[in-house]
């Protein structure tokens, strides 16, 4: 049997191996991210009920339009 | 002067070329790769507009991305934050393409084309706005933008005169008229942007809402700004039913939409903006 071919068969399944594992890791430390840091926020700020999304619908409300706020055009920034 | 605009890594990636305030080559990535509204990097797009002038990317004196991507990163983060402990499973698909890709687009873009100059990032529902109302015949008009949505905001009006834009009001994420009918057609367990007409009665219902909403809104924007015009652009503002109700039952005189309206033509209306 040819080494070459042998060598190169355990290299691509050793790469595997390791994409499984950061694949695990990488959804691992999200969701722990998720579960504590999103998490805890989002329950302070509904504790302090602010409403981030603006979800509540107001009584006597003529027009959900917003006036536009007026920014100064920065169009090199990415914000 | 060359400007080089590009869209992508939302849906329906494209890239088009502009050369003194002119578009010489246009192409959505998905005519290339065969995918159907495709998102990633229009690098077949962008290379076919190059070649088409003759051109190479150094030669480029601009570069235009179609939105902010630090604000809408913010608004995603936003949204998590509001909805969790719920929405786990596409914060874990989300996350990992902003954090290899979409915070990273100007390295990303300086990259993929070998370019150092300028890259310029617009706002996405001003230069909406800017595509249908540069390219429009009218030396004023009003202007409504709808689209599912941009950075924060999904829906925009104002007005523009000879060679300057003003949009004066929005409504925000989550409200959307764009994403109340993506909302439908997932709900439906179809896929977004494509299967739509394939259940019927319910999809009559939601072009019925759309339709209703958007002349509400136009007859609103008639009533701020009282111009004659009317310039829409926004991927809603491909719905062809809804449009012809508009120039029929508004007070509107004349309407100009623009052809590529949806996010395709999110690196045209980048270009017309910066031009």
């Amino acid at each position: 049997m040819d080494l070459r071919l042998v060598l190169k068969n355990i290299w691509q399944k050793w790469k595997k191996f390791w994409e499984l594992i950061s694949y695990i890791i990488t959804k691992a430390l999200l969701c722990i991210m998720y579960y504590t840091v999103f998490t805890l926020y989002g329950l302070v700020a509904k504790l302090m009920r602010k409403d981030l999304l603006d979800l509540k619908m107001e009584d006597n409300v003529v027009s959900y339009w917003k006036e536009k706020e007026k920014i100064e055009e920065e169009t090199y920034k990415q914000y | 002067m060359y400007i080089l605009g590009i869209s992508c890594y939302y849906h329906d990636a494209a890239a088009v070329l502009m050369k003194e305030g002119k578009i010489v080559a246009a192409a959505q990535e998905e005519r290339f790769t065969r995918k159907k509204h495709d998102d990633c990097f229009p690098a077949n797009a962008i290379k076919f507009c190059l070649a088409h002038e003759g051109i190479t990317s150094r030669q480029l004196d601009y570069v235009g991305f179609y939105d902010k991507p630090l604000v809408k990163f913010d608004r995603i983060l936003e949204t998590f934050i509001s909805v969790a402990p719920k929405g786990v499973r596409f914060f874990m698909l989300a996350m990992p393409i902003w954090l290899q890709k979409k915070l990273w687009i100007k390295d990303l873009i300086k990259t993929e084309l070998e370019y150092d100059g300028e890259i310029i990032f617009t706002e996405h529902h001003q230069s909406h706005a800017a595509s249908a109302f540069f390219a429009s015949p009218f030396e004023d008009a009003a202007i409504l933008t709808v689209d599912g949505v941009g950075e924060w905001t999904t829906t925009s009006y104002g007005y523009g005169s000879g060679n300057k834009i003003t949009l004066t009001h929005e409504i925000k994420f989550p409200h959307s008229l764009g994403l109340l009918y993506s909302a439908f057609t997932q709900y439906l367990g179809f896929k977004v942007n494509s299967g739509e007409q394939h259940h019927r009665d319910i999809a009559m219902s939601i072009q019925r809402v759309t339709e209703e909403a958007m002349l509400r809104m136009v007859n609103h924007l008639y009533d701020e700004t009282g111009q004659k015009n009317l310039c829409m652009a926004g991927g809603v503002a491909l719905n062809s039913v809804a449009n012809g109700r508009i120039i029929r039952e508004t007070p509107f005189e004349n309407v100009f939409i623009q052809p590529a309206a949806g996010d395709a033509g999110g690196g045209r209306r980048n270009n017309i903006y910066l031009v």
